[in-house]
């Protein structure tokens, strides 16, 4: 399932997904990839996410 | 707390994975070519030496890994450059295809009926060919995407 949270907060903050993957140490594919819902990142993957977009992981990643 | 969770020199968490599947189709890879190569010694009798079969029998599976972890992105570290693995690629390909022809014009990549271990060099530079091909048509790839996004 695609994460348009996600790709939303990084929109909001006016940054590419390479900017996020040079904030979090990954690759831009990954970033892409996390968007697009082809890969579940790791809790802590996901934690670096949350602080780079000032975000919390339910603002961002819970499925309520 | 750091932001960043790697080193920029390593490959990341879905790099890893990735590599780890590649790496598991590699094998199969490796075990499908060594069985081939079992059953035709069995059917035509010996057709080549060791390290003849070796090197086929490798190149197919290094083909695999290489070409899955292009594919899946996993093949550079975040921010490595490309140009490094193309110009290493394309080496390859032009002195092994070079080198080759070479044995092949002067006979001696089959001797007595036996195909010998100098086939290694056109084996090993269709490989890095078909690698380098794969690269080139990822990189194309990911611009579009890049493009669009």
């Amino acid at each position: 399932m695609k994460n348009l949270r996600l790709k939303a907060a990084r929109a909001a903050k006016d940054m590419s997904q390479q900017q996020l993957a040079d904030a979090v140490g990954v690759s831009r594919q990954t970033i892409n990839a996390i968007e697009k819902g082809d890969y579940n990142p790791s809790i802590r993957l996901c934690a670096a996410i949350c602080r780079a977009l000032g975000k919390t992981l339910d603002e961002l990643f819970w499925e309520g | 707390m750091k932001n960043n969770i790697g080193n920029q020199s390593d490959y990341d968490e879905r790099q890893i994975a990735a590599r780890g599947q590649a790496f598991q189709l590699a094998y199969f890879a490796l075990l499908g070519a060594l069985l081939l190569y079992a059953c035709s010694e069995g059917l035509f009798g010996r057709w080549c030496d060791a390290g003849a079969a070796a090197g086929l029998c490798a190149c197919p599976s290094v083909t695999v890994f290489a070409v899955t972890c292009i594919w899946r992105d996993a093949y550079r570290r975040p921010n490595e450059r490309p140009a490094g693995m193309i110009a290493l690629m394309g080496f390859l390909a032009v002195v092994n295809l070079a080198l080759g022809i070479v044995r092949i014009c002067e006979g001696d990549v089959v001797q007595e009926g036996i195909l010998t271990f100098f086939i290694c060099n056109t084996a090993v530079g269709v490989m890095a060919a078909v690698i380098l091909a794969a690269y080139l048509l990822r990189l194309l790839v990911l611009r579009k995407e890049r493009e669009e996004e």
